[in-house]
């Protein structure tokens, strides 16, 4: 605007040289010391940042295997359970055949030796009960000793009355019978 | 060289400012006008304060607290980047003089000299003045021929810090008398009309309107435009 140029008096002395400056020179290298930290930090902010997005695709690739691992290893135990649970029932189920076919064949003895008459079979929860009819009351006893002796479980006598045609005895037996493994049909 | 020249230009734009504040202080009362460039590239005052400082503020601490007060009610309500203030400082605070018949032509040498001569003007050591000086363009016989000006670096700081505190960059501080001739010097119309006119209504342009030799500037001083011319002047030369 004008042709001589202005005066202006903070441009001597020099704002360096000047006592409000000595603040800026004194924080000077505190500053710059604090930038260069402050650009190391981020710097090594960034390569960590860099070194563990590297190491993420590995390891989501192990943590997933990890996964399919176990699962496979949780399917292949419950198989492995489901497997002895069912040889555990057959093996059940093999025990009570052969219970029940000496009984069987232990009744079918007394009948052709001892002229029993089998009247009713019942299985009724954990008890197995024997309706039958014998020609003479003294052999009660000894049937009842010879069919505990078939059986895992000692037989009983829960009624016994005479019986006048056909001349004899009507009996009923009783004993406790093993349950059936859970889960399973009866043979 | 394209982008350094479109870096050139947009350090141009973002120098430019709209609107700049200028201040005339004096020992009781402080002269502040706002000049905001107009689209047809005058400039016009907008703001106009004159103000006394309260009766009772004898100690310059309370002086200087009632001015940063002032200065962040100003400022309270423009944004940072307008808050732009250059300060002219009376003859009791700024002393001024010519040196004649320098042998030293570097400029390191001559503000040594220019120190000098201006600490002792004061009557302080060298490194208690602020200044400036000027290169008068003929070389006389006797040498080079420079204008300088200095005040107290201690009040020189002092409204530097007020001025911060306030929120103010404070770029300029001048001699009144180089704030008053810019304000003169571009003011638009006749500046005998203008005695009658509030500073208000003052109109400027950014180019010369008239020479030096045309100002009666003996009874311009002693006018009552005179600190308002400096306050405008102040603010004129943050603008251009």
């Amino acid at each position: 605007m004008l042709n001589v140029p202005s005066l202006n008096l903070l441009r001597y002395p020099s704002p360096w040289r000047m006592p409000d400056a000595q603040c800026w020179r004194h924080a000077l290298w505190p500053l710059l010391a604090g930038l260069v930290a402050g650009s190391a930090l981020v710097l090594w902010q960034v390569r960590w940042h860099a070194r563990l997005q590297a190491e993420r695709g590995p390891l989501q690739a192990s943590l997933q295997l990890q996964q399919r691992q176990q699962a496979e290893l949780r399917q292949a135990q419950a198989h492995a359970q489901s497997q002895s649970r069912m040889r555990e029932r057959a093996s059940a189920w093999q025990q009570q055949r052969q219970q029940f076919m000496q009984l069987h064949t232990q009744l079918s003895q007394e009948v052709s030796d001892a002229g029993l008459h089998l009247q009713r079979w019942q299985a009724n929860g954990h008890k197995l009960s024997l309706q039958l009819w014998l020609p003479h009351p003294e052999r009660v006893p000894g049937l009842v000793a010879r069919l505990t002796q078939a059986s895992p479980q000692p037989w009983t006598v829960h009624s016994l009355a005479g019986q006048a045609d056909p001349p004899g005895v009507q009996a009923v037996l009783e004993a406790a019978w093993p349950a059936f493994p859970a889960g399973g049909r009866r043979p | 060289m394209q982008w350094s020249q479109g870096a050139r230009g947009l350090w141009a734009w973002r120098r430019q400012r709209t609107r700049a504040w200028g201040a005339m202080l004096d020992q009781q009362e402080i002269l502040l006008a706002a000049l905001s460039l107009q689209h047809n590239g005058g400039v016009r005052v907008v703001v106009f304060e004159h103000l006394h400082a309260p009766e009772g503020l004898v100690h310059h601490v309370e002086q200087d607290d009632w001015l940063v007060q002032t200065l962040r009610e100003l400022g309270g309500h423009l944004p940072a980047r307008l808050r732009t203030m250059v300060i002219a400082l009376g003859q009791e605070r700024c002393r001024q003089g010519v040196l004649q018949g320098l042998a030293v032509h570097d400029a390191r040498g001559l503000a040594a000299e220019v120190q000098l001569e201006a600490a002792s003007v004061w009557g302080v050591g060298p490194e208690a003045v602020g200044f400036d000086f000027r290169i008068e363009d003929a070389v006389g016989e006797d040498g080079v021929r420079v204008h300088w000006a200095a005040c107290l670096l201690e009040e020189l700081q002092r409204w530097r810090q007020h001025a911060r505190s306030a929120g103010w960059r404070l770029p300029v501080v001048e001699p009144e008398a180089q704030a008053a001739m810019r304000a003169v010097i571009c003011l638009s119309g006749d500046p005998r009309q203008h005695w009658a006119v509030s500073p208000q209504d003052w109109c400027f342009e950014r180019t010369p309107q008239r020479l030096w030799s045309e100002v009666d500037w003996p009874q311009l001083r002693d006018s009552p435009m005179w600190k308002p011319l400096v306050a405008c002047g102040a603010a004129l030369g943050a603008l251009c």
